[in-house]
């Protein structure tokens, strides 16, 4: 994709001002803990994606970008912070820059303004996963399997696959509820057609009799058959004669009121009682977990919301968002109302039958109130109109499952409850019904075949849509069974590859203890469980068993093996922020190590607070011996401050100004010890070992000093050597006047010694100082090139001494004797002889 | 590449509903559209699997 060449940073997070050279290079971020190295993560993270995951992601709800982003005496003019990266596009071989202001995250200034360098720009902002910390590497390896499937599968962005898995479950489940639907409107029919009827069974046979009986009454042809487009009125004509005309078929109206009042007075049926026992636990459990009630509550919101999100907006609040990191979070809490979501489905399923009943007794009820209006002198049926309001409201609260209260208090009596009132209605109906004059046979019979025919339309239409919804559960079945073993089979073989690349980047890592390691991932819809081997007595997770520093390599090596297989070659660099905390030393040098041998072509941007990460990654060649920069201290007024030496002399020298002496020799001190670590490495100086490495400057300075004697007395024995006088005179010279540097440190060297105490020194002036600076400056003056002021540094770092050089080239002093020659064979054969 | 994993799953997925007999071909292409211009959602999926057309 893109190297990293240089970043500007301006009032971004807490640095004021900061340019940092990248070359295209490896390249370390040294400094404690609190001097500004993960701001400089952030400053690239921003440059490319508009966004930093630190201030947006969860747990930061006080947190904005626009308003945290800039430095915090720059919070309320965000136009002043901005970030500029400067990078390489390999494929396309252009220098581009990325210009982000925190004003206007999404719009980035980029140049040049070409569309395939807008294309590159627009491919990275998706990725920022280029930049990771410790906290989000190891998620990997320690998140439970439904976190990592979502985790790995957005880093591989294969999350589009997951979201269309979620579309097709959902149209599935959705399918066979409307099944069950169907089914229930179906039943429903078929029991209104019965009653119609007067028949127990629906069976094609006992319905042609009874209708061929009223057929024939009215001189009409019997029917043979019973197809979908049968009418039982074939021929039928008028419903009835005009004189005898009723506006309510009586017998019909008298057995459907029959029905009802019988139902009424029934005692409920065992299924329904036991449906009522099970449903009222299922509901208790709700109302002894609070929590469990909440999820439950907010389910419904969570799931409404999920579906709305469609743009970098949360659709709540209009707040700004990444549609996917909010997507990310709704599904996250969506997981956790898992349990209400199933107890509540249990609820609904054992619910059904009394659902059912509420449904058939308000459909009843229903005809009844038809039949009272439709009377001669309509009959008002308060009671009974209220009571089916009130059937209805029971039946969408069970269905609901939200008022958990209202549902318990449902399930707590009969569903055919009701008040005396509706028994009294009921009676006067039936009354009114039974005083309509009869009517004739041949009226009763086009009544009846009226009725029955409405009634068998109805049955029709329930019967075509549970088939439709039978279809469309078995499609919406057999596409997600399709997709879903298509995802497995492609899912498992990257899972395959990544696990086998990560288990032998691990192996590298610990080839000494753990030569024969593997890990596994396994993958199961929704879910990736990750194992791996310990010492040869099987599979854990790795939490199970493997240390701290062991999870951390872990994590590296499954991030590394997971974005070679998402990029491969495009794998061009990696923001890794302070990843290996817990790794020990050893371990550390196999992960430089691993980072050069496997990709050599992936520019890594490491930021560390340990020194001795540090000196791996250079002895270790990951990074050349100029591509860090250490940050020494951080103040809020001034953002990081690097170790620069003129930028040192000058804070040592204000502090002598302000007649601070104790805070100049302090800083001098330090700068010594820091100055005194690179030199010793670019020196190859020897030290006693400490399992630590952490020589004080008692130690450095003098191993540094003595190696720089080694180094040009060995220079004078290999000028020697090539006969080179003048070059010996040199070198005479420059370790005669080396000698008085040194002389003149020892003698001021007391008032830097840490080992003094303050009140000591607090005595001390600025002129009882300043020699003492001077006599320091001085001596490191001697290890720099005059020309070019670099520190000179030996050639090569490892293996036999060859030369010292600087970086312009203007130094370069010889280490490496002339080879001693062999005798002339002249010279040979004098001596056989 | 990613976005070459998440067109094989899709091919795939619409090749084993070709050879299912009993899901007729305007449905998987249906499908096949849909997926094609990245709608995912229930509603879109929904509309491609049971158009009114068909059944």
């Amino acid at each position: 994709v893109i190297k990293l060449q240089s970043l500007v940073m301006e009032e971004f997070r807490g640095i004021r001002k900061l340019r940092l050279d990248f070359g295209g290079k490896n390249f370390a971020i040294h400094g404690p803990n609190g001097t500004g190295k993960s701001g400089v993560v952030d400053a690239i993270e921003f440059a490319l994606t508009g966004n930093i995951t630190r201030l947006t992601g969860q747990g930061t709800s006080n947190i904005s970008l626009k308003a945290h982003a800039p430095h915090v005496d720059q919070r309320s003019a965000p136009e002043r912070t901005r970030v500029i990266l400067q990078a390489y596009v390999p494929s396309l071989d252009k220098n581009i820059t990325i210009e982000r202001g925190v004003a206007n995250p999404s719009a980035p200034k980029i140049t040049p303004d070409e569309p395939d360098v807008q294309e590159v720009v627009r491919e990275l902002a998706l990725h920022p996963e280029f930049a990771l910390t410790r906290r989000e590497i190891i998620k990997y390896v320690l998140a439970p399997p439904g976190e990592r499937a979502k985790e790995v599968q957005a880093l591989l962005r294969l999350d589009e696959i997951e979201k269309v898995r979620q579309s097709l479950q959902s149209i599935h489940n959705s399918a066979k509820s409307d099944v069950k639907r169907a089914e229930l409107e179906a039943n429903q029919a078929q029991l209104q057609l019965l009653r119609a009827l007067g028949i127990p069974v629906l069976r094609r046979d006992e319905l042609l009799k009874v209708v061929n009986q009223r057929r024939e009454l009215l001189g009409l042809e019997a029917l043979s058959d019973l197809t979908a487009n049968t009418s039982l009125k074939l021929g039928m004509g008028g419903t009835a004669s005009a004189a005898t005309k009723l506006s309510i078929p009586k017998k019909q109206a008298l057995a459907d009121v029959y029905s009802l009042t019988t139902r009424l007075a029934t005692t409920e049926k065992f299924e329904l009682t036991k449906a009522r026992d099970e449903t009222k636990a299922a509901l208790q459990t709700f109302v002894q977990s609070p929590s469990l009630l909440r999820s439950l509550k907010t389910e419904h919101f969570l799931k409404s919301g999920l579906d709305l999100v469609e743009e970098d907006q949360c659709p709540f609040c209009d707040r700004e968002w990444d549609a996917n990191e909010l997507r990310k979070l709704i599904e996250g809490k969506l997981e956790q109302a898992k349990t209400a979501s199933e107890l509540r489905r249990k609820i609904i399923s054992s619910s059904q039958g009394l659902v059912a009943e509420l449904l058939d007794l308000a459909t009843v009820a229903n005809e009844a109130v038809k039949y009272a209006r439709a009377l001669p002198e309509p009959l008002a049926m308060h009671a009974i109109t209220t009571w089916i309001e009130t059937l209805r409201n029971k039946r969408e609260t069970l269905l609901a499952t939200r008022d958990i209260e209202g549902a318990i208090a449902i399930v707590s009596s009969a569903m055919h409850e009701h008040s005396k009132t509706v028994d009294e209605e009921i009676n006067e109906l039936q009354t009114r019904i039974s005083a309509l004059p009869d009517v004739s046979q041949e009226d009763e019979a086009k009544e009846f075949l009226t009725v029955v025919q409405e009634r068998l339309d109805v049955y029709r239409e329930a019967k075509r849509q549970q088939d439709r919804s039978n279809k469309q559960s078995e499609l919406s079945g057999k596409v997600l069974t399709a997709f879903n073993e298509s995802a497995n089979a492609v899912l498992t073989g990257i899972y395959r590859d990544v696990q086998e690349d990560f288990s032998s980047f691990y192996k590298y890592i610990n080839r000494e203890d753990e030569a024969t390691f593997s890990g596994k991932l396994i993958p199961s819809f929704g879910k990736l469980g990750f194992d791996v081997e310990f010492y040869g007595r099987g599979f854990f997770p790795p939490g199970a068993y493997h240390s701290e520093g062991h999870q951390d390599s872990m994590g590296i090596c499954l991030y590394l093996a997971l974005m070679r297989h998402m990029l491969g070659e495009q794998f061009t660099f990696a923001v890794l922020d302070d990843i290996l905390m817990s790794v020990d030393s050893g371990h550390r040098r196999e992960v430089c190590s691993l980072l050069r041998s496997q990709f050599p072509d992936t520019q890594f941007i490491i930021t560390t607070h340990d020194e001795i990460w540090l000196n791996h990654l250079k002895t270790e060649q990951l990074i050349t011996s100029k591509a860090f920069v250490q940050f020494r201290k951080w103040t809020v007024d001034d953002g990081p401050h690097v170790w620069e030496g003129a930028e040192v002399w000058q804070e040592i020298q204000n502090d002598l100004d302000n007649n601070d002496v104790p805070g100049a020799a302090q800083t001098l001190r330090r700068y010594l010890e820091y100055i005194s670590t690179q030199l010793s490495s670019k020196l190859r100086a020897s030290m006693e070992y400490r399992p630590d490495a952490q020589h004080d400057l008692g130690e450095l300075l003098p191993a540094v000093v003595g190696t720089w004697n080694s180094l040009l007395s060995r220079a004078k024995d290999v000028a020697q050597s090539w006969g080179k006088k003048d070059e010996i005179a040199e070198l005479s010279q420059r370790q005669s006047e080396f000698g008085q540097r040194v002389d003149k440190t020892n003698v001021e060297r007391w008032p830097i010694n840490k080992t003094i105490h303050f009140n000591e020194w607090v005595s001390l002036q600025k002129q009882d100082f300043m020699p003492v600076g001077e006599a320091f400056k001085n001596l490191l003056d001697a290890f720099r090139c005059p020309k070019c002021q670099s520190f000179l540094y030996v050639i090569p770092a490892r293996g036999e001494l060859e030369g010292l050089r600087c970086d312009c080239g203007s130094v370069n002093i010889n280490l490496k004797k002339r080879p001693k020659q062999p005798p002339a064979p002249a010279e040979v054969a004098t001596a056989s002889v | 590449m990613p976005q070459g994993v998440v067109q094989t799953v899709f091919a795939d997925c619409l090749s084993r509903l070709e050879k299912d007999s009993s899901i007729d071909s305007a449905t998987v292409e249906r499908l096949r559209d849909t997926l094609g211009k990245n709608q995912y959602s229930v509603e879109k999926l929904k509309s491609a699997l049971f158009s009114e057309d068909k059944l």
